[in-house]
């Protein structure tokens, strides 16, 4: 069993979660000193209203002095130092990003870029360049979630070499994030379960992965309870209020343990099917869940048997052989995703063969697999991994994945 | 899920385990810092105590400074600290140890951002703490949980804000190696009221919960094994350092420290706190150890007369094991008896040093009615007659009838 000897963990992000917490951001942000926010966003959150939400919430005492929403799926150079301009030319002082993974990165660069008052954001790329605070910023989440209001980093791509930078600091955690479920409520359920799918999976590779800790296994098991409890019957019923806010503070539990641990193979494999052909993050990690909990089992069952009982019950989990518990939790994991492909009318996927474009052709062509498990040997959560993963593995479990059927155990490597 | 529309944050950096402090010059670089200066005790500077973090710090290039200060400091102290901070060309604070030293140290950590005359201001009137300079903490054994809290105290005077954290926190085992089982029952005892009190108002916000449980969890899995004649290292503790190491539990002990300091400005709140600090001018122990005693009185009367849930309390208190057993319409019970029992074990482990009634802490019995007066008026949702009614059992250690806590009725109890 892994022993890491040391750990550290931080989490500098003050956070309110209720039913009005969009109404304490005045009162902070004044309390940082700022007092002329400018709100980033993307188009589709604006179309579903929640921007005038957010608005709503500033005025009368604290009026947005611009909103910037033409934020691309992927967040880019590009867009950063165009908001960056209108940043300075509206004389704004904060950032509020309301919106998902791609608007918080796009944010955090635009705050690097007004902050050192560069001229380019390519500047900066890479871990521990920033040595001073940034301007404040306020982070809406409007899923729950990639937890990317708690993260250190952000990944923002260069067109021009067509590559995506990573950026790292501390100084890029928000000051403020703002957990409020009426920036969910109108969220589809198949989204509702995807994010939620992809927050479960923080949580669980957390728990699993070789840089676990005290500190972020208690955040972990926390969402995973929560998560547990609430997906569900909020896919089901989606103006559940309370399980809406439930399911946003999971989602920021989860990230707060995975930035504290890191991950799996799980998101190992998950960017390179992303990367390769486009599906979106918190499908893949849905799919590939159960997978990379299969192939660790030997090395981490222990850890993944604990799981067993939030999300399954004290009933089931002591009626389980604890030599058992971790196949169970596997077990039932597929069965939520079950749970989720039912309760979203077949909408959120089971395995990869079931995923499809927008004009309903296959997203990942079966083809696509070796380029898929090729690429993944190149992402830096596999060093987190508890087994060893080689290019026939990742593949191995890629074509399982595709198929929808567990894993072969006897073709597992048990290095 | 409790909604209160509370801010939370808790803005440490935690290094914990094998040579936690050979990151501090970097993290502390990070800050802008490259000349710390170390104020601890005067003691652990004569003792070479500061050897370990010579050699964290060495070959980092950057050297520190040491302010070695009396255990009982005023004003004055922080003079003198700030006027060799100031002309030795400091940036950053590093305070070893705990309780006074941490005090001092962030206050030195104010003066050293603002002047001493702005430092004494606040003291005087109780300002809110904005600016530091950058701030490490190198705890030893008497750590308390309001070290790592948003307050400092001088001479009797507090100050408070979030600028008041420490940036960092480096648990070494190498600085945990002296103890006195006292001091530790204590801030024991103070770390375990300052996470369990918040239920109180029945279930805790999903935000704080997972706080609350490390708290707890920490607390068990260090204080006990270490207090009175036999050593049981805890399986959970000893899964994250390597045996031949050492110090599992003493780590684990103070990252509990550090961790309860983050919950600790919702704990002043509560009505175990507000009872202990109007109580303990009238005892021989401290606040903490006064929050100890009346916790499990009080919470126990917050299940039964006030039907608030408290069975989440069982996963901070109990294992896995411990809570699939454990139906949920016993769960309450369970945890409220769990809670005793280690607060019981504490008290053996200081043979029997701590008081476990209000009488035996040298409360006098006529002034419990006073202190629940004025108790209930500043605390919502508690009347005076009930307030004393708690006081009385927590005095005499014995369960008051429910018909006299309904009644208000306060009788010489046989």
């Amino acid at each position: 069993m892994h022993n890491p000897g040391y750990y550290d963990f931080f989490c500098g992000v003050k956070t309110v979660a209720s039913h009005q917490a969009l109404a304490c951001i005045p009162n902070l942000l004044r309390e940082l000193g700022a007092s002329k926010p400018m709100i980033i966003a993307d188009k589709g959150v604006v179309a579903a209203g929640l921007v005038a939400i957010v608005e709503e919430a500033l005025s009368p005492a604290m009026p947005a002095m611009a909103v910037e929403d033409d934020v691309p799926v992927d967040s880019d150079v590009t867009t950063v130092h165009r908001i960056a301009k209108a940043y300075h030319g509206k004389g704004c002082d904060a950032l509020i990003a309301v919106g998902g993974g791609s608007v918080m990165d796009t944010a955090k660069g635009v705050n690097i870029m007004v902050s050192e008052e560069a001229e380019n954001l390519l500047d900066f790329s890479g871990t521990g360049v920033l040595k001073r605070p940034l301007k404040p910023l306020v982070a809406v989440p409007t899923t729950a979630g990639t937890g990317s209001e708690v993260t250190l980093v952000a990944v923002i791509n260069d067109p021009s070499i067509n590559r995506k930078l990573l950026f790292s600091s501390p100084f890029l955690l928000p000051d403020i994030a703002i957990l409020d479920p009426r920036m969910t409520l109108t969220l589809p359920p198949h989204l509702t379960a995807a994010t939620g799918m992809d927050a479960m999976t923080h949580a669980i590779e957390a728990y699993t992965c070789l840089g676990k800790n005290p500190m972020s296994d208690a955040f972990a098991m926390e969402a995973i309870s929560l998560i547990s409890k609430h997906l569900l019957p909020v896919v089901n019923q989606p103006d559940d209020k309370e399980g809406r806010l439930a399911l946003a503070v999971a989602a920021n539990l989860a990230g707060i343990a995975f930035s504290n641990s890191m991950v799996g193979m799980v998101h190992t494999l998950g960017h390179s099917v992303g990367g390769v052909c486009h599906v979106p993050h918190g499908t893949c990690m849905s799919i590939l869940l159960p997978y990379g909990l299969e192939y660790n089992m030997h090395k981490s069952g222990p850890w993944t048997g604990e799981l067993l009982l939030p999300i399954a019950g004290e009933a089931i989990y002591a009626a389980t052989p604890r030599e058992l518990r971790a196949e169970k939790t596997v077990a039932w994991l597929r069965e939520f995703n079950e749970g989720l492909y039912k309760a979203t009318e077949g909408r959120h996927s089971r395995c990869f063969k079931e995923v499809t474009t927008r004009d309903g052709s296959p997203a990942v062509p079966r083809e696509a697999l070796g380029d898929i498990a090729k690429t993944a040997l190149g992402d830096g959560s596999i060093f987190y991994n508890p087994e060893e993963l080689d290019f026939e593995d990742a593949l191995m479990v890629m074509e399982a994945a595709w198929e929808g059927l567990p894993l072969d155990m006897d073709f597992v490597k048990t290095a | 899920m409790n909604t209160n529309v509370t801010p939370f944050v808790f803005p440490s950096k935690i290094g914990a385990g094998t040579r936690a402090m050979a990151h501090l010059p970097y993290d502390l670089s990070g800050f802008g810092a490259v000349r710390p200066m170390v104020v601890c005790l005067e003691s652990v500077d004569t003792d070479g105590e500061l050897n370990p973090l010579e050699d964290a710090f060495r070959g980092s290039g950057l050297t520190f400074g040491v302010y070695a200060m009396e255990a009982t400091p005023t004003m004055e102290t922080v003079r003198e600290a700030w006027t060799h901070y100031h002309e030795g060309g400091f940036d950053a604070v590093i305070a070893v140890g705990g309780a006074v030293v941490m005090d001092v140290a962030k206050c030195l950590a104010v003066a050293g951002a603002n002047t001493p005359d702005l430092l004494r201001e606040m003291l005087n009137t109780g300002g809110t703490v904005s600016k530091t300079v950058p701030f490490a903490w190198v705890p030893t054994l008497d750590a308390m949980c309001g070290d790592s809290a948003p307050q400092a105290c001088l001479g009797g005077k507090q100050i408070n804000g979030e600028a008041l954290v420490p940036n960092l926190i480096a648990i070494d085992p190498r600085m945990l190696s002296s103890r006195d089982p006292y001091t530790m029952a204590e801030a024991g005892l103070g770390a375990l009221a300052t996470a369990l009190c918040l239920y109180e108002e029945g279930e805790i916000h999903g935000l704080i919960r997972p706080y609350v449980q490390l708290s707890v969890r920490q607390v068990m899995a260090g204080l006990l094994p270490l207090m009175g004649p036999q050593k049981t290292p805890s399986k959970g503790a000893l899964r994250w350092f390597p045996k031949e190491k050492g110090r599992e539990e003493e780590v684990a002990y103070v990252t509990a420290m550090a961790v309860a300091g983050a919950l600790e400005p919702l704990a002043k709140k509560s009505l175990t706190f507000s009872l202990a600090n109007a109580l303990a001018p009238l005892s021989r122990v401290s606040t903490e150890v006064l929050a100890g005693v009346l916790l499990p009185w009080l919470l126990n009367h917050v299940h039964e007369q006030k039907e608030r849930e408290l069975s989440s309390m069982l996963m901070a208190l109990g294992d896995m094991e411990h809570l699939c057993a454990t139906p949920d319409p016993q769960r309450t019970g369970a945890a409220l008896a769990l809670l005793q029992e280690k607060i019981n074990r504490i008290w053996l482990g200081t043979g029997a040093r701590l008081p476990r009634t209000l009488k035996k802490a040298g409360i006098p019995r006529e002034r419990l009615l006073e202190c629940s007066q004025g108790v209930a008026e500043a605390i919502e949702g508690w009347h005076a007659h009930e307030i004393e009614a708690l006081l009385l059992t927590a005095y005499e250690g014995r369960r008051v009838h429910p018909e006299m806590l309904k009644n208000g009725f306060m009788q010489e109890v046989v």
